[in-house]
């Protein structure tokens, strides 16, 4: 965590990227919003996770710790390539089925990898994301952001909870 | 037709639990995302287009890409001369290609590092750098000038080629001492 947390301080990123909290993980850092989940999956993680873990093994305790490092890492970079694929602004054949393929690894281990953790129906709904990218294309044409931004704006006007008089009441309250 | 149908049932939606002012600020924003969207797209009319640029100009609050005044040109920079050719050039501080800006590195580092076709060949892989100045000539073409990211040590590792869908690639922190002429079209993207 504190590579991470080094990574969001110190990486020289363009002012296009969403600034991520310099305090990631901390309890003070709040929850981040699904985009900002995005960057750090996408960008930070990834690339402490390969520098501590990957084509480093002499810095490790031992080859057995490396080894089992390195097959988390692969694990870890399974769900991260399918994101990324997934998120891409054009799709093609070869992507959605690396998409599919990536998604399946990362499943199908892991409990192997991470033996206390549940599925998830999140986990059985990823698989029809390929559905949707074959159906419907690229994710930027129908996911939801656009509509967590309107309601954002909705949530930040003044109200009375009694829909369809806000600006009567906001008016003379 | 995902968005046709969201916007038919967010509609109904609306104006069933929601007021007048709901209702209009919804359907605004739903008419100006569509707009936006549709003049984005490559096959909207050339004349939509023209109206784009008028929007831009009337309702944003200032453009990067303003043509720098006649003070601003003056003899090319000692440095520059064996890149630059012409006389008289103006140094800005960043420049906007479509909604992306990019900066010299004494401006914006991030905003700077850029991925680039040498040549503008895209046959060749992109190559690393930073944005060291950013020249403008007389007649309004723009050029960076850019040192380029120096490969890493030919025994190094590179651990991020397990990943070939994951876009990063090992590079050492230094620049080399030359300049390159580059041309905006010619930059791929920003990296990190």
């Amino acid at each position: 965590m504190t590579r991470i947390q080094e990574l969001i301080r110190d990486m020289a990123t363009p002012s296009w990227l969403p600034p991520v909290p310099y305090n990631f993980g901390d309890a003070a850092a709040g929850t981040l919003k699904a985009d900002e989940w995005r960057t750090v999956t996408t960008v930070y993680i990834p690339i402490a996770l390969i520098s501590l873990w990957g084509g480093r093994a002499a810095s490790h305790a031992s080859q057995a710790t490396a080894n089992r490092l390195k097959m988390v890492l692969d694990h870890t970079m399974a769900l991260v390539s399918a994101i990324i694929l997934a998120c891409m602004r054009t799709t093609t054949e070869t992507r959605m089925t690396a998409y599919l393929n990536y998604l399946r690894t990362w499943v199908s281990e892991l409990r192997i990898h991470h033996p206390d953790v549940e599925y998830w129906v999140n986990h059985h709904m990823a698989f029809h994301i390929y559905d949707f990218l074959r159906l419907f294309g690229p994710v930027r044409s129908w996911w939801c952001f656009p509509f967590e931004r309107l309601i954002g704006q909705l949530q930040r006007l003044p109200h009375n909870h009694k829909h369809g008089m806000s600006i009567v009441f906001s008016m003379f309250g | 037709m995902v968005c046709q149908l969201s916007f038919l049932c967010l509609d109904s939606l609306i104006h069933s639990f929601a007021g007048q002012l709901e209702s209009t600020m919804t359907l605004s924003y739903l008419k100006a995302g569509r707009l936006k969207q549709w003049l984005g797209r490559q096959d909207c009319p050339a004349f939509l287009r023209e109206c784009k640029v008028i929007f831009d100009k009337a309702f944003r609050k200032s453009s990067v890409n303003d043509c720098p005044a006649a003070s601003a040109f003056g003899p090319v920079p000692e440095g520059l001369k064996h890149v630059i050719c012409g006389t008289k050039v103006a140094l800005r501080a960043r420049h906007s290609v479509g909604d992306i800006v990019y900066s010299r590195c004494s401006t914006h580092v991030g905003n700077s590092l850029v991925a680039f076709y040498p040549g503008g060949n895209r046959s060749s892989p992109p190559i690393p750098g930073s944005i060291q100045h950013i020249a403008v000539y007389p007649n309004q073409d723009v050029v960076y000038l850019v040192k380029r990211q120096m490969p890493a040590s030919p025994g190094l590792v590179d651990p991020y080629v397990d990943y070939p869908h994951f876009p990063a690639r090992l590079y050492t922190n230094a620049l080399s001492p030359d300049l390159d002429l580059v041309r905006p079209d010619w930059i791929l993207s920003h990296y990190a």
